[in-house]
């Protein structure tokens, strides 16, 4: 690394943050261009409005009740809920990879979306009368479980094994998809296709109710996660001091972990399964720039946050009024970049 | 996962014999299973009705035509797609020293049901006679699509590069299965039971045409099993004891996508048995794949048709798709062997 | 911040809707979901978020909606399912339009200012979005037949005189198999083929509805489900579903024919005609499910038609022995 830095004092130097110039152009760019989809996104949709009359509604001068709702109730809510989603599954993806020393942990490769997946369509078919606000709860358990279960899979008497991780997880999501399968088998066809739809991850339903329990959740685990991140890289410096510095590097381990299912668990039971963010979002961040650990999830976040919205977006616009869910954009989007990555081997570079 | 155990010669010709015993017991408990299979049904049949049926057939009589033309395919087609499934599976498992690979996770079963949904997606055709020539095609496709990812990758078709590349294409396959679903529901209603695999309604035609293709691949198996127990030491372990690594994977692969399009012509995607049953076969015979390969075999012949049993009685006088069932076994039974096995 | 700018556009909005419901006469209606919705005595607009189950009957109570889900065909043109061979109308001349597939486009359904959404509890989650552009009424498909949807439109739509008639007519179809045919001394079943097993239903749409209205009888096993229930039944236990007459019914909209239907039969269980009593009397009837599928009077009148041709058509038949 060069000497381009930018040194950030804070309260009079108590607190100062190195950071590399060119990474905050990066970040600047991105920025800019998530506030022109932003924008994009609020003036394109089947209704038709002019960019004039969006400008009115945002400052609250339009009238008309069929501009408002479309602007206030479908495409902000959306837009906004989309970039949530997107930073969380991406931040989820970069703290398992991080613990797991793994580039290819994802939450939807190694079963932790199936198992939000399977709990909600469990509900959604087998006990329909469930209340709809549970779901991020039901979310929620089915990922744990299924971290859990894969923790315990592959946890050895020396060190957790990053490659078997790996494996079984995507063991057990297989065998939670075929579940999940066979449920839309048996369901009754109303429900089983509506199931369906929420499995393809999709955002067209999503209303300020959600975005704000998208907000909260970011805004009460991302810092968690970017203090945990930070304190991790420094105990990576060497195990064994740590552990006499006295910190205990297994709590900071688990509490990440969950730190991460929490995030794909609640975006998921909001919006469906978002495939492969979470895997394609860290790796573009490290292939932009490579940098600290704070710069690192944050390009992630905005990546991530970029990456849904594209997606959403193409997904309602582009063969309007058929609209394909984002999940199944990212998911298009995510396999040829697992694959390009398999064949380059970058996640070699992980660490 | 494979290591080879060191035993004297004695305790091995022991070993050899109680091996060879097994065989014959196995192959019992599979007789025993196809029996119950054809004895135990929807309609209660007395065994009696059973012996006469076979002994001299008429097709006037209903119940002798439920035996002969419903049951027995059936049992048949279930010993068959068993067997093929878990020899594939232990194949699979051998040469990628993986204990996932299986037809599910490398996402060939994927790629079948993938074929099976444009086909009728596109083009309405769904009947007996052309969806299991499909659904192989599509099978056979993704092998290829999937062992060529895997093997341009660096470090070539090494057990994460596969298990990765299956779970990559079988999630694309996925998405577009989806796409297809969302956009027809009729078209969803009339394949989701389809897509869970069932030994349903199966009829021999298409039996008779598939088998010789098993039957060659299991021989061939058998004769290269040999071999496979030396590529299961590694790769350079083998071309130290002379064996051509990357024929020899050529051939197993050609013998694994045989016999898993046959099973998928057969019976749809039937999960879990290609993962599940060469484990126990690992468990009663170790590493040596001249058992594991006809203990597979037996085993997953005698599985498959218990659990069809099970899947025709559970919910009686209703069924429930085989595949289901095999899933529902067969997870919690992976987990439980992966975990106390694989060290 | 961003709670206020919610509730300013809460406030906005409900101004909106309390200013303009002053020009339109209103009543309220109890919905499927027991909600108490506001709706306008007779709609001018309405979407429709169902094809088969809500646009057909629409226009057979002579209500066009501006708006419906749809299907796709193979070569990417939307239709109403159902829609040209009930009706004679489909999007491209009806006036309706296409608002998606089943995950539909809100914005298109925006674009059309509709002043009545009538759903399904498929939409039960973004009830809140719709009702934001229009009063959004459900109906509930899980526990309403068929013919209870199509009372639920009328009743919606303020057209039950529209509904008298057509239920008029019907009932005067079904005198006219009753004239006939004496319909209590026959036992008549609907079943389909379906990989390795018989699928029936307590009634069968449409055509379970006419044969069950005009008297007929069913096997036990069919009355044992309860009505709206079905059930895969192993080929093993075909007797119990025999009957005089059998119904099967083929794919029009997959340009399917009646070979077919023998041919999945035949697969689920070969030479099945041997076994199956009707079949051997030559009373296996296949006729096309377009019309046994559909929430219409249309639908029920040409099936009453085919059921009284088929069987009274055949007058030896019916008097044969019965099991």
């Amino acid at each position: 690394m060069s000497n381009t830095h930018f040194t950030l004092r804070l309260l009079n130097e108590s607190i100062a943050l190195k950071l590399p110039k060119f990474a905050l152009i990066i970040i600047l760019i991105i920025c800019i261009m998530i506030v022109f989809m932003i924008v994009w996104s609020l003036n394109i949709g089947s209704f038709n409005l002019s960019f004039q009359s969006v400008y009115d509604t945002l400052k609250g001068t339009e009238t008309d009740k069929a501009a408002n709702n479309v602007v206030w109730l479908f495409r902000f809510p959306r837009t906004l809920a989309a970039i949530l989603v997107g930073i969380m599954m991406a931040l989820s993806g970069a703290a398992l990879q991080n613990v797991t020393r793994n580039g290819l942990a994802d939450p939807s490769l190694i079963g932790i979306s199936q198992g939000a997946a399977l709990a909600v369509v469990a509900s959604i078919i087998v006990f329909p009368e469930i209340d709809i606000n549970l779901r991020p709860w039901l979310a929620l358990a089915g990922s744990l479980i299924v971290a859990a279960t894969i923790q315990w899979l592959s946890f050895d008497d020396k060190a957790s094994n990053s490659l078997k991780l790996i494996l079984f997880g995507i063991g057990v999501s297989a065998f939670l998809s075929s579940i999940t399968t066979a449920m839309l088998t048996y369901g009754d066809i109303y429900n089983a296709s509506s199931a369906l739809a929420w499995l393809a991850g999709s955002i067209n339903a999503t209303n300020w109710f959600d975005v704000k329990l998208l907000s909260i959740a970011v805004l009460i685990l991302v810092p968690l996660l970017l203090i945990l991140s930070r304190l991790m890289a420094t105990l990576r410096l060497g195990e064994i001091s740590a552990i006499s510095l006295g910190v205990p590097i297994k709590f900071v381990k688990y509490a990440l972990i969950s730190l991460a299912v929490a995030l794909a668990a609640i975006a998921t039971s909001v919006v469906g399964p978002l495939g492969f963010v979470g895997l394609v979002a860290p790796h573009l961040a490290r292939l932009l720039t490579r940098s600290n650990v704070a710069i690192h999830l944050i390009l992630t976040a905005l990546i991530g946050g970029l990456l849904v919205l594209v997606a959403d977006f193409a997904g309602r616009a582009l063969f309007a009024p058929l609209q394909i869910p984002a999940g199944i954009v990212t998911e298009i989007i995510g396999v040829p970049f697992l694959i390009f990555l398999l064949l380059s081997q970058r996640r070699k570079l992980n660490k | 996962m494979s290591k080879v155990t060191l035993v004297s010669p004695k305790e091995k010709n022991n070993f050899r014999s109680t091996l060879s015993l097994g065989i014959l017991f196995a192959f019992g408990l599979c007789i025993i299973m196809f029996v119950l299979h054809i004895s135990i049904g929807a309609k209660p049949l007395s065994y009696l009705t059973v012996i006469n049926s076979i002994i001299h057939f008429d097709i006037r009589n209903f119940d002798h035509v439920i035996i002969l033309k419903v049951r027995l395919p059936r049992a048949i087609i279930a010993l068959t797609v068993g067997a093929s499934l878990s020899v594939a599976g232990a194949i699979m498992q051998g040469v990628t020293r993986n204990p996932l690979a299986s037809p599910s996770i490398l996402g060939l079963l994927t790629g079948a049901s993938f074929a099976i949904v444009i086909s009728y997606g596109m083009f309405g055709v769904f009947t007996p006679y052309y969806t299991p020539w499909i659904a192989a095609l599509g099978a056979l496709l993704t092998a290829i699509l999937v062992l060529t990812v895997a093997s341009l990758a660096p470090g070539g078709a090494s057990p994460l590069n596969l298990t990765l590349s299956g779970a990559a294409i079988s999630a694309f396959l996925g998405a577009i299965i989806t796409i297809f679903n969302l956009l027809d529901s009729d078209n969803f209603d009339d394949l989701r039971e389809w897509l869970t695999g069932s030994l349903a309604g199966n009829s021999l035609e298409v039996f008779y045409i598939i088998v010789p293709w098993i039957i060659i691949a299991m021989v061939a198996a058998i004769i290269l099993s040999r071999k496979i127990t030396i590529l299961g030491m590694g790769d350079d372990v083998a071309k130290g004891l002379g064996v051509k690594t990357t024929g020899l994977k050529i051939q197993l692969l050609i013998i694994v996508v045989m016999l898993t399009a046959s099973s998928v012509a057969l019976a749809g995607p039937m999960g879990f048995i290609g993962l599940v049953i060469p484990h126990i076969a690992r468990i009663v015979v170790g590493s040596d794949y001249r058992w594991i390969i006809p203990y597979s075999a037996l085993f997953g012949a005698a599985y498959l048709v218990g659990v069809d049993i099970l899947a025709r009685v559970i919910i009686a006088p209703q069924e429930i798709s085989t595949g289901i069932i095999t899933a529902l076994f067969g997870g919690p039974l992976f987990i439980y062997l992966i975990k106390t096995r694989a060290r | 911040m961003k709670t206020s700018l919610i509730k300013t556009a809460i406030a906005v909005a409900l101004t909106i809707i309390v200013s303009s419901a002053h020009a339109v006469e209103t009543r309220i209606y109890s919905d499927d979901l027991d909600r108490k919705v506001e709706i306008p005595v007779q709609a001018q607009r309405i979407v429709a978020l169902h094809d088969v189950l809500l646009t057909v009957p629409l226009i057979e109570l002579g209500v066009m909606p501006v708006g419906s889900i749809g299907r796709l065909s193979k070569d990417g043109k939307p239709f109403i399912r159902s829609g040209m061979v009930l009706t004679g109308y489909d999007f491209e001349n009806s006036g309706i339009d296409f608002i998606g597939t089943f995950d539909l486009d809100i914005e298109k359904v925006a674009a059309l200012k509709p002043d009545l959404i009538i759903a399904t509890p498929r939409y039960e989650k973004t009830l809140a979005q719709f009702e934001a552009l229009a009063p959004t009424v459900v109906v509930n498909y899980n526990t309403r037949t068929p013919l209870e949807i199509f009372e639920a439109v009328a009743d919606i739509t303020n057209t039950q005189d529209k509904l008298a008639v057509l239920e008029r007519r019907y009932q005067s179809q079904l005198d006219g198999i009753r004239r006939i045919i004496d319909t209590k001394s026959i036992v008549v079943n609907a079943m389909m083929p379906k990989k390795g097993n018989i699928n029936i239903r307590y009634s069968d749409f449409t055509l379970g509805k006419v044969l069950r209205d005009a008297g007929f009888r069913f096997p036990k096993a069919v009355d044992d489900l309860k009505p709206g229930g079905r059930a895969d039944f192993s080929v093993e236990r075909l007797a119990e579903l025999d009957a005089d007459y059998v119904f099967a019914t083929y794919r029009t909209d997959k340009k399917h024919t009646p070979q077919m239907i023998v041919e999945e039969f035949e697969a689920v269980l070969p030479n099945f005609c041997d076994h199956l009593t009707a079949c051997k009397n030559n009373n296996l009837i296949v006729i096309p499910r377009e019309l046994s599928l559909s929430v219409s009077y249309t639908a029920l009148g040409i099936t009453a038609y085919t059921v009284l041709t088929h069987i009274s058509g055949n007058p030896f038949a019916a008097k044969l022995e019965k099991k």
